[in-house]
C-alpha cells in the first residue's frame, strides 16, 4: 500500500529508479498541498499533459483544502483526459508508469491518479512482411498491442469480442491481450489458454515466439506446431469467429492463435477473394508444393542411388552423365547445396541493405555457376534444390519443419532408398495423427474425417455454401471437447 | 464392471481392420494356397466373407453381455488371475507370431523380387522402429493414420484394377472350380487363418463407440469386393502365368500402365508398405495392451521394443530357413492360431459367463 506522505511516495520511486535519466519528476503545489506529476522520458505526450492536466490543475479553481477531497475534486471536476484510472499500490503505480501513463501524487492521500497520455513512437501500420496478398488488406500488426487491439475491433463490430489483460515476464512484465467471441469460443479451450499464460515462469517475455511453446501441450518429438502465427488483422479476426483465441504479446507484430490445426497452413486470405475454382486450384497447388518441398530431393537421391529403373531412360542417361563427373555421392552433393542454400537463406535474412546485391551475385555465382562449372556438384541435382526451396515458400508458415524433414529425407532416401522414403511417409503422417492441440486432433478433419469440413480443406466451395454456417473449431471430427456453455453446463 | 473411456469411432476401428486385411490381399499367391487357379480364390473370397459373419458371433455375444470389457478383462472376471495370465500369453505371441510373419514375407518380397542394394535385414529392423514409435502413441494415432493410408491404398488399388482393364484378355479366364474344390477351400482358410481382425477386435470393441454392426458389414463386404475386382483384373491381364509367381499382385500392378505412366508397381510397393506398418503398429499397440495388463503401464512400455526385437529376429530368421518358412506360411498353424484367438478363446469366455451368471441368477432366485 502507498503511503500518505507524498514525500514516502517519491522516496520510493527515486529509490526503484536510482537516478535513471528517463524518469521524470515534476513537483508543484495545488493551492498550498504539495503534489508531484510521475512520467518516463520518451513514453507520454507531453502535449497531452500539458493541455489535459498540468493547465487545468494549474489554472483550475479548486477549494477543497482535505487532501482526499481535493484528489476526488482534482479527478473528477478539473482533468481534461478521458481514461484514468485510481492506484494504491506501488505495484499497480510502477505497472502503469512502465506502460506510458502519467502518476498524480498529493501529499496526504494514499492514492495516485494515473492518466493514460502514451506518446511513444511507433512504427506505423504496414503490409505485413510475411503475409503477403493480393487482393486483401495492406495492413499488418505492429508492435504496440493496443493498436492491434484496435485494428481487431475495427473489423468485428460486436461487443461479443473480448479482450483479456495478462502480464508475464517477471523482469519484462510483458502485457498479453486474448482476444475471443464470447458466445463462439469454446470455454475449455479459453480456461485452458489463460492457465497457460499464467503458468508461464520467464524472467523477460520479449516477443510472442518465446512464449508460443508454452501454449500448446509439451511434446519433443512433434514436428509441427499447433500455435499459428500471423500478422495480419483479417485473417486473425477469420479464426477468432470460427471459434479460436488469439493472444496479443506486446512488442511484437505476430498474434498467436490457438488450435492451430495443421490443414491451417494451407490457407491464406487471398483463398477467400478468389472465385472458387482458382481458389481450389491454389490449395492443391500448396499441397502439391509441401510434397514436393520435402520429398523431391529424397526421391531424386533414392532414384539415383538405388533405383534408377524408377526414371525414363532419357532422363536417367542425362542425370547418370550430370553425376559420373562429380566426386561426391549424390546424397552427399544434396546435402551440401542444401546446407550452402540455407546460408546463403540466413546471410540474406541479415545482411545490411547496402551489401545484398553483392551477395545475391555471389550467392548466384557460387552456388549456381561456379559449382556446376568446376564440376563439384551435378546440374541436374542443384535444379532439383532450387526447385524445392520454391516450393517450400508456398507455405511459409512451415518453412521450419519443411527444412528439417527435407534433410530428413535426403539422409533416410540415401540410406534406405525408397523403402526409406516409404517409411520417413509414415513417420510424418503419425507425427502429424498422433498430437493433439486443445484436444482437438491435430490432423482434424482429415483424420478423423469430415465430408462437410472438406468444402474449406480440399476445395474452397463458394461463400454461398461456406456463408451457410461457421464451423467452429472445437467441433471439429475426434474433438474431446464438451460442447457447454459459457458456464460450463452440459448442452 | 469397469469404466472405459472411448478412444476411437467404430468408422476409424474398421480402417484399421480395412487396411490390415488389404496386406493380405495384395500379398497372397496359388503356391501357398495350392492349387493354379487364381479365379477360384474369387469364390474363396466369397466364403471367407460368408464365414466371417458365423465367425464373429461369439465376439459378438459376448461384447453384447459386456460392453466395457475386452476378452483380456473378461478372462480375469471369470478365470481368475491365472486364466488372465494366460490369456494375455497367448494373445502376445499370436500378435508377435502374425507380426513376424508379415515382416518375413516382405523380407522374401524384398529379396526375391526387389533386390536392394541395401541389407533387407536394416529395413525390417527399421520398420520395426518405426512401429515402436507409432504404438508408443496410442491407437487414436494409428487410427487416424489408418484413414490417410485407407484413401491412398483404395485410390491405388483401384488405380492399379482401372489400369489394368484394358489389357485384359478373356482367353485368361478359366472356369471356376476347373480342378475341383480343393484351391477354393483352401484359399478360404488362408484368408481367414491370415486376418488379425477378429483378435483386433477382442482387445478393442470397448473402447470403440458408433456403428459397430454396420462398420464390421461394410469392412467385411468392402475388402472382399476390392478383393474380387483385383484377381479379375489381375487374372485378365495375367493368365496362367500369375500362379508361378511369388506376388502375383506385385507382377499384375508391374505389367500395367496409365498413360505415360509405366510401371504400377511402385504403386503397390507403397500401399503395402503403408499398410504393413499399420497391420504391425495395431498389433505392436495390442501387445503392448496385453503386457500393460499382466503388469502395469510403465513396463508395457519398457517389453515392447523387446517384443519388436524379437519379431524382426524371427523374421529374419525365417527368410534364411526353409523349416521355419514351412511351418510359419503354411495354413494349418496359421489357421489354428486363429481360430482359437478369434473364435475359441471368445466363445470359451462367452460360455462361462452364461453358465456363471445363471448360477448366480439361481442363487439368487433362492435367496
Amino acid at each position: 500500500m502507498m503511503a500518505a506522505s507524498l514525500k514516502e511516495n517519491l522516496n520510493y520511486f527515486d529509490t526503484q529508479f536510482d537516478g535513471s535519466a528517463d524518469f521524470v519528476m515534476r513537483k508543484f503545489e495545488i493551492t498550498g498541498t504539495d503534489a508531484a506529476l510521475l512520467t518516463l522520458e520518451g513514453m507520454v505526450n507531453k502535449q497531452v499533459i500539458a493541455q489535459g492536466i498540468m493547465n487545468p490543475i494549474l489554472n483550475g479553481t479548486i477549494l477543497e483544502q482535505d487532501p482526499v477531497k481535493k484528489f476526488d475534486y482534482i479527478c473528477n471536476n478539473t482533468l481534461a483526459t478521458v481514461d484514468q484510472t485510481a492506484v494504491d499500490t506501488y505495484d499497480a503505480a510502477m505497472q502503469k508508469l512502465m506502460n506510458g501513463f502519467a502518476l498524480l501524487a498529493i501529499d496526504g492521500c494514499i492514492r495516485m491518479m494515473a492518466f493514460s497520455v502514451q506518446g511513444f513512437s511507433f512504427r506505423g501500420i504496414s503490409e505485413p512482411q510475411n503475409e503477403v496478398t493480393q487482393r486483401g488488406s495492406r495492413e499488418g500488426f505492429v508492435e504496440p498491442f493496443l493498436i492491434n487491439m484496435s485494428m481487431i475491433r475495427r473489423r468485428m463490430h460486436t461487443p461479443k469480442l473480448k479482450f483479456e489483460l495478462f502480464t508475464i515476464g517477471k523482469e519484462s512484465k510483458t502485457n498479453i491481450c486474448i482476444c475471443y467471441l464470447r458466445d463462439t469460443v469454446s470455454p475449455e479451450v479459453l480456461n485452458r489458454v489463460k492457465k497457460r499464460i499464467k503458468d508461464v515462469q520467464m524472467e523477460t517475455v520479449l516477443a510472442a515466439g518465446y512464449i508460443s511453446h508454452q501454449m500448446v501441450r509439451r511434446s519433443s518429438h512433434f514436428i509441427f506446431t499447433g500455435v499459428g502465427l500471423s500478422e495480419r488483422p483479417d485473417t486473425v479476426c477469420g479464426k477468432i469467429a470460427e471459434g479460436r483465441v488469439a493472444v496479443i504479446v506486446d512488442g511484437t507484430p505476430n498474434v498467436l492463435v490457438v488450435p492451430h490445426l495443421f490443414v491451417e497452413n494451407f490457407q491464406s486470405f487471398d483463398d477467400y477473394a478468389f472465385r472458387p475454382f482458382y481458389a481450389t486450384f491454389s490449395r492443391w497447388l500448396k499441397f502439391f508444393s509441401f510434397f514436393l518441398a520435402v520429398f523431391l530431393p529424397g526421391f531424386y537421391v533414392s532414384a539415383t542411388t538405388f533405383h534408377p529403373e524408377l526414371m525414363p531412360e532419357a532422363l536417367m542417361l542425362k542425370i547418370a552423365q550430370a553425376e559420373a563427373t562429380t566426386p561426391f555421392p549424390v546424397m552427399l552433393e544434396a546435402i551440401i547445396i542444401h546446407f550452402l542454400y540455407e546460408i546463403m537463406r540466413e546471410a540474406g535474412l541479415r545482411v545490411p541493405q547496402p551489401l545484398s546485391n553483392a551477395v545475391s551475385i555471389v550467392g548466384a555465382l557460387v552456388i549456381g555457376e561456379t559449382a556446376v562449372n568446376s564440376g563439384l556438384v551435378g546440374a541436374p541435382t542443384l535444379m532439383v534444390i532450387a526447385l524445392t526451396a520454391t516450393a517450400s515458400y508456398v507455405t511459409p508458415n512451415m518453412y521450419g519443419p519443411i527444412a528439417i524433414m527435407r534433410f530428413a529425407f535426403i539422409v533416410v532416401g540415401g540410406t534406405l532408398g525408397f523403402w526409406g522414403l516409404a517409411l520417413g511417409l509414415m513417420v510424418m503422417i503419425i507425427n502429424i495423427c498422433s498430437e493433439m492441440v486443445y484436444q482437438i486432433p491435430f490432423s482434424a478433419p482429415l483424420s478423423p474425417f469430415n465430408l462437410k469440413s472438406m468444402r474449406d480443406v480440399l476445395v474452397r466451395a463458394s461463400w454461398r455454401v461456406l456463408s451457410k454456417d461457421v464451423e467452429l473449431v472445437q467441433n471439429m471430427p475426434g474433438s474431446d471437447i464438451k460442447n457447454a456453455d459459457q458456464k460450463g453446463n452440459e448442452l | 464392471m469397469t469404466q472405459r473411456k472411448y478412444c476411437i469411432s467404430a468408422g476409424q476401428l474398421f480402417s484399421i481392420l480395412f487396411v490390415n486385411r488389404s496386406v493380405i490381399m495384395l500379398t497372397f499367391n496359388t503356391l501357398l494356397g495350392g492349387g493354379s487357379n487364381l479365379m477360384d480364390n474369387i469364390l474363396s473370397a466369397a466364403l471367407a466373407l460368408g464365414i466371417n459373419f458365423i465367425a464373429i458371433l461369439p465376439l459378438y455375444f459376448l461384447h453384447r453381455r459386456n460392453r466395457t470389457e475386452n476378452v483380456l478383462d473378461l478372462s480375469e472376471k471369470l478365470l481368475g488371475k491365472p486364466g488372465m495370465l494366460v490369456f494375455v500369453l497367448l494373445y502376445g505371441l499370436y500378435f508377435m507370431a502374425i507380426d513376424s510373419y508379415y515382416l518375413s514375407f516382405f523380407q522374401l518380397f524384398l529379396n526375391n523380387v526387389m533386390e536392394p542394394l541395401m541389407p533387407v535385414w536394416l529395413i525390417a529392423f527399421a520398420i520395426v522402429a518405426v512401429i515402436c514409435y507409432t504404438a508408443y502413441q496410442g491407437i487414436e494415432a494409428v487410427a487416424r493414420t489408418a484413414g490417410f493410408v485407407l484413401v491412398i491404398m483404395v485410390i491405388g488399388i483401384v488405380w492399379i484394377g482401372v489400369a489394368l482393364l484394358p489389357k485384359i484378355q478373356m482367353i485368361n479366364y478359366e472356369p471356376l472350380l476347373y480342378n475341383g474344390p480343393e484351391q477354393m477351400l483352401t484359399g478360404t482358410a488362408l484368408f481367414l487363418a491370415r486376418s488379425t481382425g477378429f483378435a483386433t477386435m477382442a482387445l478393442l470393441l470397448p473402447r470403440v463407440h458408433g456403428k459397430k454392426k454396420h462398420g464390421f458389414v461394410a469392412w467385411n463386404v468392402g475388402i472382399y469386393s476390392l478383393i474380387s475386382f483385383l484377381i479379375l483384373g489381375m487374372v485378365g491381364v495375367g493368365g496362367s502365368y500369375l500362379k508361378n509367381q511369388l506376388f502375383p499382385v506385385y507382377t499384375a500392378a508391374a505389367l500395367a500402365d496409365a498413360g505415360i505412366l509405366e510401371r504400377l508397381d511402385v504403386v503397390f510397393i507403397t500401399i503395402w508398405a503403408a499398410g504393413l506398418i499399420i497391420q504391425m503398429s495395431t498389433d505392436a499397440y495390442l501387445f503392448m495392451l496385453c503386457a500393460r495388463k499382466a503388469t502395469n503401464k510403465m513396463a508395457s512400455r519398457v517389453v515392447l521394443p523387446f517384443g519388436a526385437i524379437a519379431v524382426a529376429v524371427l523374421s529374419v530368421l525365417t527368410t534364411k530357413s526353409l523349416p521355419l518358412q514351412r511351418l510359419f506360411y503354411g495354413v494349418p498353424l496359421l489357421f489354428i492360431l486363429t481360430c482359437c484367438v478369434a473364435v475359441l478363446f471368445p466363445g470359451v469366455l462367452l460360455v462361462v459367463d452364461i453358465v456363471k451368471r445363471k448360477k448366480l441368477s439361481g442363487k439368487d432366485a433362492k435367496v
